[in-house]
């Protein structure tokens, strides 16, 4: 499904990515671990087209297509999703509304005939239950006066709403308490196929508790420099990263 | 300084009628010969320059042309007045509302020994209605007024004269809309009299193509126990200027003011208005929201006075503009300006860009970048929009506003 290879990426001059690999197949779930500033956040970041980032050198094909050409909201339609570390507020734009927009907006892409308002609005009913969002955040503007907490659901909400290919989770567990947290990685859970596959990118074993991973990778100064199975996240929660980056030396 | 002169007799030339003034107009054909044509010189025109209007030649055309004008709310009355002159009412008026032809202006509301338009309107009004809204008379429909032209290089001074009686409630929407002509200039006054526990909503459209001149000036008297409201919307125009000047002489009364002004390409638009509190216990607010983009350049100036007799008055002004482009400008100046010492006044003026982190987030939903950057203008402009309660003229202007930008 994503096929990343030797991708390099910059920051105002500053080389973050340093040749990157990573396959994603459809049914699994890879979760990203590092320590900061090793480039988790850039790699989320270039995903999903973010202007800023420079793509030195390297390929990210997604479902045969390079989506390094693609603009953000063609690789949403193409489906790809991310869910922010730091969701924004956009006071005045209701978070039902423009839900109704991006998946119409999707469906031309896709040459698809407009989803029906009835239908529409069975799915919102569906996926609030989905991540226990209460009704009016449903339709209050997009994450204005949010809690942390909610503003994760609110991520998740969308997510279910889009029904994404691929999911990115930059950080989605970063500041919850254990009740959000156990709602957020149970309705991740529950969207969970055998055609689509998640990416969770984490600071902290604990997430990997609720939501398995098939893969850990570990991210270090802009590279994976281990992967293994869900154990793997075990012995860096216990050891740190210090003994991998001696490891590495 | 003789050649100011020769420009100023030059431009008023043109507008010279040969029968006889009467009236305050042959006071206003005086004035005229006093003041200067207005110039960045002057504070109150510092941000405007008004060379183009001066330097212009404008003729008087009264045609009989058919000219269609779309209808903002369904099927109320509309009055068109093309070219400057009003023509015969296009359905049927509520009873106890009366539309009478101005023939003369006898005694005025308008400050026109100082303000060069108001005088030139005041002496050479092209054409002129009074509507009286008898009291205890609703108006359920707002009455239309379309001002359009059917010609280029015209000149239209309309009057209009609003009375609105004792414990009645108006409405009215005043349209300024284009169709497809240039070097129009409309040199619009207007009276408004809002009696004792009166009501009156005025809302206006001003979409007068990008190529035509509006200066657009706006008087009104509140009397005590009144509600005024009044909300502008300013889409077009080469140069479009309103003055807006409220007389809150009674106690009670209830003043709003709203207005979204979006400007393009090379417009330039200036609001100005002044609210003045002369009797206390009264609220006023005030809020508008300007986008501009590409060359344009928008003004606002916003005064509240507060009069020392003018005790617990709540007064609240805000200003908040987002430039689309680096060439785009604005000078915002509210002012407030207090006499009385048990008042709640505030005031705030914000510039800003286009939120592109929020951008951004929408367009990874799946949001085009155009949709996304719609949804954020129309979600910066929202909270004046709300506040209009004709639901016909917001949903019109709602749409107007996305087609405004091709961002």
């Amino acid at each position: 499904m994503l096929s990343i290879k030797d991708l390099k990426v910059s920051v105002e001059g500053k080389e973050i990515l340093r040749g990157l690999n990573l396959e994603v197949k459809a049914g699994e779930v890879h979760a990203i671990m590092g320590p900061n500033g090793s480039g988790k956040s850039t790699l989320a970041s270039v995903l999903a087209g973010r202007e800023d980032y420079i793509v030195d050198s390297g390929t990210v094909d997604f479902d045969g297509k390079d989506m390094l050409d693609l603009a953000p909201e063609e690789r949403a339609a193409e489906g790809l999703f991310l869910a922010f570390q730091y969701p924004v507020e956009i006071p005045g734009v209701s978070n039902i509304n423009f839900l109704k927009t991006a998946i119409n907006e999707i469906r031309a892409y896709k040459g698809e005939e407009k989803m029906a308002a009835k239908e529409f609005l069975k799915r919102v009913k569906e996926k609030k239950e989905l991540v226990e969002l209460k009704d009016n955040l449903a339709s209050r503007s997009v994450n204005e006066g949010f809690s942390g907490g909610e503003k994760k659901r609110n991520e998740i909400f969308q997510m279910a709403m889009l029904e994404p290919k691929l999911a990115i989770l930059d950080e989605t567990d970063s500041g919850l308490d254990i009740d959000a947290l156990r709602i957020v990685a149970n309705g991740v859970n529950r969207l969970k196929t055998k055609e689509n596959a998640t990416v969770v990118i984490t600071h902290y074993q604990r997430l990997l508790d609720y939501i398995v991973p098939d893969f850990v990778h570990v991210l270090y100064q802009g590279q994976i420099v281990k992967t293994g199975g869900k154990e793997l996240a075990l012995e860096l929660e216990e050891k740190g990263y210090d003994w991998l980056t001696k490891e590495l030396v | 300084m003789e050649a100011v002169i020769d420009k100023k007799e030059l431009f008023l030339e043109q507008f010279r009628v040969s029968e006889g003034l009467s009236g305050e107009s042959i006071a206003a054909q005086k004035a005229l010969h006093n003041l200067d044509f207005p110039s960045t010189r002057d504070e109150y025109w510092k941000y405007t320059r008004l060379t183009k209007i001066q330097n212009s030649r404008f003729s008087l055309e009264e045609s009989t042309e058919d000219i269609a004008i779309e209808s903002i709310n369904e099927d109320a009355a509309h009055l068109n007045c093309i070219n400057g002159f009003f023509r015969e009412l296009i359905g049927e008026l509520p009873e106890g509302v009366s539309i009478t032809p101005l023939e003369q202006v006898n005694t005025s509301l308008i400050e026109y020994q100082h303000e060069f338009f108001a005088a030139l309107n005041t002496a050479y009004f092209t054409s002129g209605i009074k509507i009286t809204v008898d009291s205890g008379v609703v108006m359920e429909k707002a009455l239309q007024l379309n001002f359009a032209n059917s010609a280029s290089n015209l000149q239209a001074q309309p009057r209009v004269e609003i009375k609105v009686a004792k414990n009645a409630s108006a409405q009215f929407i005043l349209n300024f809309q284009n169709h497809g002509n240039t070097g129009n200039f409309w040199n619009v006054v207007s009276e408004m009299k809002v009696a004792q526990n009166a009501e009156l909503n005025i809302h206006q459209l001003q979409q007068g193509g990008d190529e035509n001149f509006l200066v657009n000036t706006t008087t009104v008297q509140q009397k005590r126990d009144s509600r005024f409201a009044i909300h502008t919307i300013c889409l077009e125009g080469k140069i479009l200027r309103n003055n807006l000047n409220i007389a809150v002489e009674g106690e009670n009364c209830e003043t709003k003011l709203n207005g979204v002004y979006l400007a393009s390409g090379s417009e330039h638009f200036d609001n100005h208005t002044y609210v003045d509190h002369i009797a206390p216990n009264c609220n006023s607010s005030e809020n508008y929201k300007g986008i501009i983009d590409d060359k344009a350049t928008a003004v606002f100036n916003g005064k509240v006075m507060v009069q020392p007799d003018a005790q617990k008055i709540n007064a609240f002004q805000s200003n908040q503009n987002i430039l689309l482009s680096d060439d785009a400008t604005i000078n915002s100046k509210p002012e407030l300006e207090i006499y009385a010492d048990d008042v709640l006044c505030s005031h705030g003026s914000t510039t800003g860009q286009l939120d592109e982190e929020a951008v951004f987030y929408l367009r990874t939903r799946g949001v085009s970048e155009i949709s996304a950057k719609k949804m954020m203008i129309r979600a910066f402009v929202f909270e004046v929009l709300e506040e209009i309660k004709l639901e016909s003229f917001r949903t019109h202007i709602e749409d107007l506003i996305d087609e405004k930008f091709k961002v």
